[in-house]
């Protein structure tokens, strides 16, 4: 299979954590895939130890996906490099944990600017990227079971994944006729540097009483008995990428290892 | 790969043959499972170009002296059974719940809940010795929320999903997961006389009504029956190993839920 193969795969926010996995798991399958990252040297990194496992090939593209224009410049490359964009996969993303009395209004503005303006400028730029070449394409958003319900300690982060959950649904209606679907995929507690930045946090917030027991406390309420790895994500999302899942639009697939039931 | 064995339920039905068909192309062997005489022929069929075995059994699966030719035949294959694909389902004749005939209530609770419980409590001791394995259920769309003059049918499914949950929270540690796919409309023989019914009823032609009904589905097209088997074998294969007590919607968008 040449890095051409398959065409072309945008994923944001894969230089590490569950985007990396899934850039991963898209180069396997044979596509050529954008790094994009607003961190230059993980996202080159990455994108250089994707490349050298085989199938596909990965390429870094330096994007701040508030920024359209950096957008717009990632898509750019995808289509030069690798000929077409098939997939997209809006999943940067970041959290900051405070007690909800406390939440600032930076806190609040930057993280729905990353987490969920990112994601409609994503699907936005894609979207027409994929129109204008009669592309039947898929877009996938990372939302989150913080998407489906609310935590006392981090609000923005759960509002944000509520609106990508919303944005899923609202963009899947409008590009239906384009032959264009739009999917999202809601991880449970997931061993990724952000939730283990998140248990700290919590705990230096005074929200668990040692290291590792939020997330410890989370796995409880686990079906499956652990946490997540970040591969765990990747057959699911490789379903939504693969014509397997060509009649799902609009749909939000839980993988929390049976958490939240819905 | 080692020899493994789906039992599916349904599979002289649209979505059960699509099923069966895609896990012989995937390599399994097969015990399938109708109420048709049909399935015999179906599973012959489907045998002769497979690389496992494929065995048809006709049951009644409503009643659970009727499952032991089922598990003779899982025997008879002499490999694990490693999946149970509960596709078998039935519609309910359309009517107000106020007059409900009690028996077509307790036909579509038989079928579509009553059954997929005698199953689990005959194959999953089986399951258990296997090592773990997956259940997949075949829900519907009209298990997400309530529609009139499709009570018990609506119930049933709802009724399928909430057993999915339950099994899927006691089976987990058994390494068995229980998931369910939600279709919207799959164009198989079940949907495609409904419409023809419904054309009849409004007086209209079948394309006029068809053309009714796919147009609320954002794809403007039902299922095929090789799409919704797609997600069975995606549910049943290593791909989704961290999902379990989860309800797949492959409906072309027609409910988000």
């Amino acid at each position: 299979m040449t890095s051409e193969g398959k065409g072309g795969a945008i994923v944001t926010g894969a230089a590490r954590g569950i985007g990396r996995q899934i850039a991963a798991g898209l180069v396997a399958d044979g596509y050529g895939v954008v790094i994009a990252d607003v961190d230059e040297t993980t996202g080159q990194a990455t994108a250089e130890a994707l490349t050298q496992a085989g199938g596909g090939a990965a390429v870094f593209a330096k994007v701040d996906v508030t920024d359209r224009a950096s957008i717009q410049d990632a898509i750019g490359v995808c289509v030069k490099r690798f000929g077409s964009l098939k997939v997209m996969i809006n999943n940067a993303g970041y959290n900051k944990p405070e007690p909800f009395l406390d939440i600032t209004e930076k806190t609040w503005r930057g993280i729905l600017e990353v987490n969920a303006l990112g994601v409609l400028i994503g699907i936005q730029e894609a979207g027409k990227a994929m129109i204008a070449a009669g592309t039947k394409g898929k877009i996938i958003n990372t939302a989150s079971i913080a998407g489906r319900t609310g935590f006392p300690d981090f609000a923005p982060y759960c509002v944000s994944k509520a609106a990508v959950i919303s944005l899923t649904q609202s963009a899947a209606r409008a590009l239906a006729s384009k032959g264009i679907t739009v999917n999202a995929f809601a991880p449970g507690v997931v061993a990724t540097p952000l939730w283990e930045q998140l248990d700290k946090d919590l705990y230096a917030m005074g929200a668990s009483t040692a290291p590792g027991e939020a997330m410890g406390s989370m796995a409880n309420q686990i079906l499956l008995g652990r946490v997540a790895d970040p591969k765990d994500v990747v057959g699911t999302v490789k379903f939504l990428w693969s014509e397997q899942s060509d009649y799902m639009t609009g749909q939000v697939l839980v993988i929390d290892g049976g958490m939240v039931l819905q | 790969m080692s020899a493994r064995v789906a039992i599916l339920t349904g599979a002289a039905g649209g979505i059960g043959r699509a099923t069966a068909e895609r896990f012989a192309r995937d390599g399994w062997s097969l015990v399938l499972v109708d109420v048709a005489d049909s399935v015999t022929a179906v599973a012959a069929d489907i045998d002769a170009g497979a690389a496992g075995k494929v065995v048809g059994v006709a049951a009644d699966i409503t009643r659970a002296e009727a499952l032991a030719p089922v598990e003779a035949a899982l025997h008879g294959i002499g490999a694990p059974l490693k999946a149970l694909g509960l596709i078998a389902g039935t519609l309910q004749e359309v009517g107000p719940v106020e007059t409900l005939d009690m028996a077509e209530w307790d036909r579509v609770m038989g079928i579509n809940v009553r059954a997929n419980v005698l199953m689990m409590q005959r194959f999953v001791p089986l399951l258990r010795v296997a090592g773990g394995g997956t259940i997949v259920t075949i829900s519907s769309w009209y298990g997400r929320s309530g529609h009139g003059l499709f009570s018990a049918y609506c119930a049933s499914k709802a009724a399928l999903i909430s057993l999915t949950q339950s099994a899927a929270a006691e089976l987990a540690d058994d390494g068995i997961r229980v998931n369910s796919v939600a279709p919207g409309n799959v164009a198989t023989r079940m949907h495609l006389s409904a419409l023809q019914e419904e054309a009849d009823n409004r007086g209209v032609s079948f394309e006029a009504m068809k053309k009714t009904e796919w147009d609320k589905i954002p794809l403007r097209r039902a299922a095929e029956p090789a799409e919704i088997a797609a997600a069975v074998a995606f549910l049943s294969g290593p791909e989704s190993s961290y999902l379990t007590g989860t309800t797949l919607d492959v409906n072309g968008g027609c409910l988000f839920t």
